[in-house]
């Protein structure tokens, strides 16, 4: 993984929120609201809700490999290994009464007043939420999405911003306030600027060599992920954005000797995230871009127009869209990156985010005339995860990319 | 000059030695156990010694497979993807698909006409349509490995195994077996599966290369093959040796290395250790 | 009660891994044992084995009052008076022998289950483990090969680790091969065997629903006995085994038919 003079603030940033979340839970400081990745963060922070994202905290689960030491427990109640592992990782700790954030001086997971969840990206968040809503005896609220959409049409926002609309009451009757115009304005426009800055970061890798790549962006989306709507996620991205554009001017590389580059599609696997970073790295590959660190950039956000906005952009989302929709964006993003090929990982228990089971590996690869790879994995389950295959895969995924080359990268000895 | 390479598999290592002409001048197949470097050693001077040969005549020797990072005396490696399909390729002229059906893993591997690889398909973490399946069986109808194919060669009644998974089908097997069916329908109807198995990995396309232990062991499993595909198999010469042949061949002809080339990487899952919850 | 007037039944518990044969006294006790492993042809196993478990009681077959059979192959004994599925018969055979309601792991050569028994030994509820995971005899006879020793040396092996090394596949015969993973890594093969023991002990605990009293019945504590220290480590609630616990099942079957010769 690459190293960055931002890391410290990165820490900083993440830390803070942490104990900030964690404290509003256990000192009854704040009302506490746990969301989906892509729920309506900004409406909860405007009705002064301190957001939870359990998907980011069963990534740390992933990360640090204690997941595989949760799931079981949540097996156990019923929740099948085949479902979404985050949520087996997240309930299993729960069962288990252990937390990262435990680390940050909290006792456990920070306890909800509401959940809200959005069905865009999969039913499972929903499940999740519930599970929780019953143990503790807390509203679940959220959006019900249409899937599988071509274009955005403007029923389809209305729709949802209806949705969000009848969100309002309930939500305000657990926050203990009303809504605030001028407050949701606030956090639309910060929530866009977060995107805007995380978007032009994330843009710096189409540049030779990139200067950050899939690994260190996944660490480096955290604020995005958590902070999304508030201040401190802005001031974070304006320093991460200076220091890589210095990178870039210095052309200093993420991966030394960069002489391959690839797009990445599907979840990362946690458990192994820096074990491919030195994999590809060893191949002197650059993963420069991904559809999931990507998809914290929400462009349709508009301080205007708040709700309509947020609506669009949950719609507008890759995760949501068509297949057809799906492979002329990620054609689209090897053209910006100028990538060599496609990793696709077939994340065994998350179906949404996974775009290898109705042919669209070689159906883009015949298109775009460029080599596919298959990764089967799973997002936190390293059950699901072969190292042995995947050393060899990636290595002969890049002796074929190598070999195609006219003047082949490196001479042999 | 002469070239050799060895493959490091799951369950055999073998080594093959050729000359400049991609001659084969001697090949050897040992077991890997649980000394995967121990049978590299014995693999190559077990070829070298077929071939009449001793280590310093060898210009280069490249190393394959699973194990072909513990193969301490390699000048390079290359993946088994790329070495059967290299060695494949070089008795087949493309487009071709080779089918590598080994212990452990099973591959599918397409090949253009100028020789270039288009793509791999490897099992996922499930050894339904490996060798292992076939293992399974035999132990089940209590033959040796080695008997199967005899005994699936007196098959008169055409069954079917419904499970590709090696667990399943054994229990599917015992019940078939409790049902009163003949062994050898039964040794039949796990190649069968077997083979259908494999041709749900991809889009078999082109001349169809057979490789691998299975191949090179379980004649009846080309015919098979034939059949489902409807069309000729191509088994080249030494298929079991082919990924080893195809490791010398990239010794020959000093394939880039894209990798580091000396020394043991570290394993993935220690990659991770370092990093602190 | 002299053994002229005592009644006597078999029990056969046909598994995919061996054929356990018994005879019960109408007093609940085990007379005779056999076990044979289970190849080829069920019918000639299972003869073998009661065969083996009459000689073992010193009692003539023809003496026998009934034949209780149960297992994966049940049906292939021709002469069985009874026959009962698996979990009924080890709920049965393990209530006999310890005489309470509890949570039963029956932990065989193919499907391990865990069996909830009432006050009069019924089952009450059972389930299974995740389909991949099926199949611990293949898995501990594949681990074994690649280990490059005979399956009943596994346990050997582990009880010399210090530490294990975890086997984590969902599908048990990768899993087995995972070991040559592990072993070029440098893992030891006593960390492995030892890993391999533990990852089934994990399997099961993934079925869930244990409460106090536990006990494990089944072949493979008998072999393995480090899974149930595994499975002690993971379980929360303290772990028992049922006496002659690759029997239990077979005990039961024999205790049906008596049963049965009761009510007719």
């Amino acid at each position: 993984m690459t190293t960055f003079g931002s890391t410290a603030a990165l820490r900083a940033t993440m830390d803070a929120y942490f104990r900030d979340v964690g404290a509003a839970a256990e000192q009854h400081l704040a009302p506490v609201a746990w969301c989906t990745s892509v729920g309506p963060a900004e409406l909860l922070r405007a009705l002064g809700f301190r957001v939870f994202f359990p998907e980011n905290h069963a990534a740390m689960m992933g990360a640090a490999r204690t997941a595989n030491r949760y799931m079981p427990l949540a097996h156990a109640h019923g929740y099948s290994q085949e479902i979404c592992s985050y949520l087996t990782s997240d309930i299993g700790a729960y069962l288990a009464g252990e937390s990262p954030m435990q680390a940050y001086g909290l006792s456990g997971t920070p306890r909800a007043d509401v959940l809200v969840f959005n069905t865009n990206q999969c039913r499972d968040v929903r499940d999740w939420f519930e599970w929780y809503g019953r143990r503790w005896n807390v509203p679940v609220v959220g959006m019900r999405s249409p899937r599988a959409i071509e274009t955005v049409r403007d029923d389809d926002v209305d729709a949802i911003a209806r949705q969000i609309e009848a969100l309002v009451p309930a939500l305000e009757a657990v926050a203990g306030t009303r809504l605030d115009a001028g407050r949701l304005e606030h956090a639309v426009r910060a929530s866009r600027e977060c995107s805007d800055l995380w978007e032009a970061c994330l843009r710096t890798a189409a540049r030779r060599p990139a200067p950050l790549n899939f690994f260190d962006a996944t660490i480096h989306m955290g604020p995005a992920v958590v902070l999304r709507g508030a201040d401190e996620a802005v001031t974070y991205y304006r320093t991460l954005l200076a220091e890589l554009e210095g990178r870039a001017a210095a052309r200093s590389a993420a991966v030394e000797g960069e002489a391959f580059r690839l797009y990445w599609d599907g979840m990362p696997i946690w458990g192994r995230l820096r074990a491919l970073s030195s994999l590809f790295a060893e191949f002197r590959t650059a993963v420069v871009a991904s559809t999931y660190c990507n998809s914290w950039i929400f462009s349709a956000l508009d301080p205007a127009d708040p709700v309509r906005s947020m609506a669009r952009s949950s719609l507008e989302l890759f995760i949501v869209r068509s297949e057809e929709a799906k492979e002329d964006y990620i054609a689209r993003m090897l053209d910006l990156y100028h990538a060599d090929g496609i990793v696709f990982h077939d994340c065994r228990t998350c179906p949404n985010n996974t775009n290898t089971r109705y042919g669209m590996p070689r159906r883009l690869g015949e298109r775009l005339g460029i080599p596919t790879l298959v990764l089967d994995g799973d997002v936190n389950d390293l059950r699901c995860v072969s190292d042995e295959q995947m050393r060899t895969n990636v290595e002969g995924f890049i002796e074929q990319i190598a070999d195609a080359r006219p003047a082949a990268g490196s001479a042999a000895s | 000059m002469i070239y050799a390479g060895v493959d490091s598999g799951s369950w055999n290592t073998k080594a093959v030695v050729i000359d400049g002409g991609a001659r084969v001048r001697g090949t050897c197949v040992v077991r890997s156990g649980a000394d995967l470097a121990g049978a590299a050693e014995r693999a190559y001077d077990g070829a070298l010694g077929a071939a009449g040969l001793g280590r310093g005549e060898v210009t280069a020797v490249w190393a394959t497979g699973f194990g072909r990072q513990s193969v301490a005396f390699a000048d390079g490696s290359r993946t088994e993807l790329d070495c059967h399909g290299r060695g494949a390729a070089h008795y087949v002229p493309g487009p071709l698909t080779v089918v590598d059906i080994g212990g452990q893993d099973a591959k599918v591997i397409r090949i253009d006409a100028a020789g270039q690889r288009l793509s791999h398909r490897m099992n996922r973490k499930c050894a339904a349509g490996t060798g292992s399946f076939l293992d399974e069986i035999a132990l089940r109808l209590g033959v040796p490995i080695e008997g199967l194919g005899a005994l699936a060669s007196g098959s008169a009644e055409p069954l079917e195994l419904s499970s590709f998974c090696t667990v399943f089908a054994g229990t599917e097997l015992l019940t078939l077996i409790r049902g009163g069916k003949r062994p050898s329908d039964l040794a039949m109807a796990a190649y069968r599966s077997l083979v259908k198995r494999i041709v749900a990995m991809d889009v078999l396309d082109g001349r169809v290369v057979a490789t691998g232990g299975v191949i090179a062991h379980h004649p009846a499993m080309v015919a098979l093959l034939g059949a489902e595909l409807r069309g000729e198999i191509i088994v080249p010469p030494h298929p079991q040796e082919m990924g080893a042949f195809g490791a010398a061949l990239a010794a020959r002809d000093g394939a880039a290395a894209v990798g580091p080339s000396a020394g043991e990487r570290a394993p993935l899952a220690a990659v991770e250790a370092p990093r602190h919850a | 009660m002299s053994q002229e007037s005592m009644k006597l039944a078999a029990g056969i518990d046909i598994g995919t891994e061996c054929v356990k044969a018994v005879v019960v006294g109408d007093d609940g006790r085990v007379r005779g044992r056999a076990v044979a492993p289970t190849r080829g042809y069920f019918q000639t196993c299972a003869h073998e084995a009661l065969a083996s478990a009459c000689e073992d009681a010193q009692t003539d077959p023809a003496a026998l009052a009934g034949i209780g059979t149960t297992g994966f192959a049940m049906e292939c004994v021709a002469n069985a008076s009874v026959r009962v599925g698996d979990s009924s018969c080890h709920a049965l055979g393990a209530f006999q022998q310890v005489a309470e309601p509890m949570t039963l792991v029956d932990i065989g050569g193919r499907d391990p289950h865990v069996i909830w028994v009432d006050d009069l030994g019924r089952r009450t509820d059972a389930r299974g483990i995740r389909r991949c995971a099926l199949g611990v005899g293949s898995f501990l006879m594949f681990t074994a090969r690649h280990l490059d020793v005979p399956p009943s040396r596994l346990q050997e092996l582990a009880a010399a680790a210090e530490r294990a090394v975890p086997v984590s596949s969902y599908c048990s015969v990768f899993s087995a091969g995972e070991v040559l993973e592990r072993l070029r890594e440098g893992a030891t093969r006593e960390e492995i065997a030892l890993g391999c023991i533990q990852s089934i002990a994990e399997r099961i605990v993934e079925i869930g629903g244990f409460r106090d009293p536990l006990y494990v019945c089944g072949g493979v504590v008998d072999y393995f006995p480090g899974v149930l220290t595994a499975l002690q480590s993971l379980a929360g609630v303290p772990v028992r085994v049922v006496p002659d616990p690759i029997y239990t099942a077979a005990v039961g079957a024999a205790l049906m038919s008596l049963r049965q010769g009761e009510v007719s």
